[in-house]
């Protein structure tokens, strides 16, 4: 009880037996409507959780049990587990499962290190700092559609700049897109160009977070740039970084837009992400059922990773 | 026991219910008394060209039938597909719909999402071949819109440059100029879609350009898949020819390289009539002197077959005008109007013809109109119509494998062949 809903109770005359006194009914209802509150505004997000996100899940899950079409969405019948035993056997799907995952990996990888390189930098720089961190950001803001149109006209082999520098410098012109294994790699460099701004940007604010004494005693014992990075600014950034890497991972395994403008998923499949799959089965081959599957074997996929990351987050908060 | 005596008044009813229900066949599209508002979804009504003379063209409905306004929907044609597919299956949608562009009336027609169309005799005799893809197990779903053959269109200036006096007619002299345009002027002597990111369309333009021309088809007429057939595998041995040989832009959508032609850039591409009009309307580089149409220059001389079908959405709200809509479409009054919309494409009766005026102010559209209704239908597959959306999912990455070097033409196909029967049976 209060200190005010104490003092209020005692200037109370003592109510007769079975009548609770005014001044403690008045100090339960004040207690319970002070606490409830909280849970009135998260229960909002727990509704909209529930209809878009938790309703979506396990529709998705139970059509992925079903062999509805997108032409009869009401009309699936129960099939158990054959579409994920079809894909068991559809050899498209382990590889699409197997560039996925190359292209995540090293998308987020290199696009963790372009960013945190770049802040490093940024901080360095006295005049135009903002410039130049409005600049590094912009391909970030320009929406990841109009990036993959910008792409297929850089990249073109006959008018792209790219190749018209190439050309330029006595060098042949290269199907970035039209090779199978450029193309990932082509696909792989625009997404990161699209993700390091982010990486850049919270990284910049974590740095801000790091107590300028720290690097003063560094300083004073004479540590280099790089034993600067590794003793102070990595330790301090760490956290925020680990953040970072999961929501880049997230963002990178639901990338559709770039190989679709870009490749279609192509050449031979070498872009066939698991997205590019999906839409593909669900929207060209109208099966939404196994389109629900590849759904459900991608947020396993995402959620593995999840859980990684818990486990490297709880370990590092143990040490 | 007491509802027995009802029995007899309802089936009554129901029986004469049935019969008003079924929309009689009108020769004429009359129906005066019709009235409401008709929604009619096309891509092409949002080009730029063709657009306004379509929407002219179905409006003219509106004249005959005071009561009734035409509404044209215009989708963009990369989501028209996508957009009419979810539309449908919503039970929501247009009144009336144009078949195509990424919609199949072989996907629409098994899931009950059209309704029956009835033609009279008189409509019936009128209506040319390419009718007949409008049909699914017995029933006619679509109709002819419109339908346009492929042919060569080639710069006579770039030919001049390159000292090429005529058109290729074979194969082997269609190579060797590409392979010269790009020598002697530097420009690409040929391109055509080459890239899975226009996939829909890449399957389109390589089955009515190349297998058609070369006599062959994806299956045969007992529905058996004929992909690694001689025919089929002579097209791709031959295409992956000049895809290799260095005069064929590579890597290009035809959102690239259908400018580059009309620039000039390019000396060759197989195209269509429609696209062949686009090309020379702006009368600038390309006009209806400089450009030549020419048949295609492979074994059999003609591409496949693409009609464009119109259908009536099952869940229309308003069933009897659109049924009234696509039969006054079919009616002679009915095709004089959408000719001057869909031309240079062809209608799909014989009581429209191209105006002589416009075929000789246009010489390069000759070629087209002498294959005239012959050209094969390819698309689509024999026996399993149905399954051609999938199907072309799974064909283009094997062609796409032998142009990347990674099987030969023969072995891709034989690959395509055992992959196709494994998931649609043979």
């Amino acid at each position: 009880m209060t200190e005010i809903a104490e003092s209020e109770a005692a200037a109370r005359p003592t109510a007769a037996r079975g009548v609770s006194r005014p001044g403690r009914m008045r100090s339960r209802r004040t207690r319970r409507s002070w606490t409830s509150s909280p849970y009135t505004y998260v229960a909002l997000a727990f509704v909209y959780m529930a209809v878009f996100i938790l309703y979506p899940m396990v529709r998705t899950i139970w059509e992925s049990l079903t062999d509805t079409s997108l032409l009869n969405p009401s009309a699936g019948t129960f099939v158990g587990l054959a579409n994920y035993q079809a894909l068991l056997h559809n050899g498209t799907l382990a590889q699409s499962l197997y560039v996925t995952i190359m292209y995540v990996l090293l998308s987020v990888s290199v696009a963790m290190v372009l960013g945190v390189v770049c802040a490093m930098l940024v901080e360095r720089v006295t005049v135009g700092r903002s410039l130049a961190k409005s600049a590094l950001a912009l391909p970030w803001a320009i929406p990841t559609i109009a990036t993959g149109i910008l792409f297929t006209v850089v990249l073109d082999p006959d008018i792209g700049i790219v190749d018209h520098l190439l050309n330029e410098t006595h060098l042949p012109s290269v199907g970035w897109l039209t090779n199978n294994t450029l193309a990932f790699f082509s696909v792989s460099a625009i997404t990161v160009w699209t993700l390091f701004p982010f990486v850049m940007l919270i990284t910049i604010s974590a740095m801000k977070g790091i107590p300028a004494e720290l690097y003063d005693a560094v300083a004073v014992d004479g540590a280099s740039a790089w034993s600067t990075f590794r003793a102070v600014t990595l330790p301090g950034i760490a956290p925020t970084l680990r953040v970072v890497t999961v929501l880049e991972v997230i963002w990178a395994f639901q990338q559709f837009q770039l190989a679709f403008v870009l490749t279609g998923g192509g050449p031979v499949n070498g872009t066939n992400f698991l997205v590019i799959n999906l839409y593909k089965t669900a929207f060209d081959d109208k099966q939404l059922g196994m389109a629900s599957a590849i759904g459900v074997v991608g947020l396993l996929l995402a959620s593995a990773f999840v859980v990684v990351y818990l486990l490297v987050e709880r370990r590092a908060r143990a040490q | 026991m007491r509802y027995a005596a009802l029995l007899p008044a309802l089936a009554t009813a129901a029986a004469l219910s049935a019969c008003g229900s079924s929309t009689p066949a009108v020769s004429n599209g009359s129906g005066g008394h019709l009235s409401g508002t008709l929604t009619i979804a096309d891509w092409e009504f949002l080009e730029s060209g063709n657009g306004p003379r379509l929407d002219a063209a179905v409006s003219a409905y509106e004249k005959a039938h005071p009561k009734v306004k035409v509404q044209t929907i215009g989708i963009p044609s990369d989501s028209y597909g996508t957009t009419i597919d979810t539309e449908l299956a919503a039970h929501k949608g247009p009144d009336v719909l144009v078949i195509g562009g990424g919609t199949s009336l072989y996907d629409l027609a098994p899931a009950n999402l059209l309704s029956p169309i009835t033609l009279t005799s008189a409509e019936t005799r009128t209506l040319i071949p390419q009718n007949s893809q409008g049909m699914y197990n017995g029933t006619r779903y679509g109709v002819v819109w419109e339908f346009n053959e492929n042919d060569l269109l080639y710069n006579k200036q770039l030919f001049q440059q390159a000292g090429i006096t005529a058109p290729p007619t074979s194969f082997g002299s269609f190579l060797s100029d590409c392979m010269t345009i790009k020598r002697k002027t530097g420009d690409y002597g040929f391109v055509a879609r080459n890239m899975l990111n226009e996939e829909a369309l890449w399957y389109s333009d390589y089955t009515l350009d190349w297998l058609a021309a070369f006599g062959g088809a994806w299956t045969n007429a007992k529905g058996q898949f004929t992909i690694d057939a001689p025919a089929s595998l002579a097209a791709l041995t031959d295409f992956k020819k000049v895809y290799d040989s260095g005069c064929m832009a590579t890597g290009q959508t035809a959102t690239v390289f259908r400018p580059e032609f009309e620039a000039g850039k390019i000396g060759m591409l197989i195209d269509n009539i429609d696209a062949g009009y686009t090309y020379t309307a702006a009368n600038k580089v390309l006009t209806n002197t400089t450009m030549g149409g020419a048949p295609i220059p492979f074994p059999a001389h003609h591409s496949g077959s693409a009609a464009i079908m119109l259908g009536i959405n099952r869940y229309a709200p308003n069933q009897a005008l659109a049924e009234n809509f696509v039969q006054w479409l079919m009616s002679p009054a009915g095709q004089q109007s959408l000719v001057p919309g869909i031309e240079p494409n062809q209608a799909g009766t014989t009581t429209a013809a191209m105006p002589q005026s416009f075929v000789a102010s246009h010489a390069w559209i000759k070629p087209f109109l002498a294959e005239g209704q012959s050209a094969p239908q390819v698309l689509n597959l024999d026996g399993k119509p149905q399954d051609s959306t999938p199907f072309s999912d799974l064909i283009m990455p094997y062609i796409e494998k032998a142009l990347q070097n990674q099987a030969t033409p023969s072995q891709a196909l034989r690959a395509a062949q055992a992959a196709a029967i494994q998931k649609f049976g043979n």
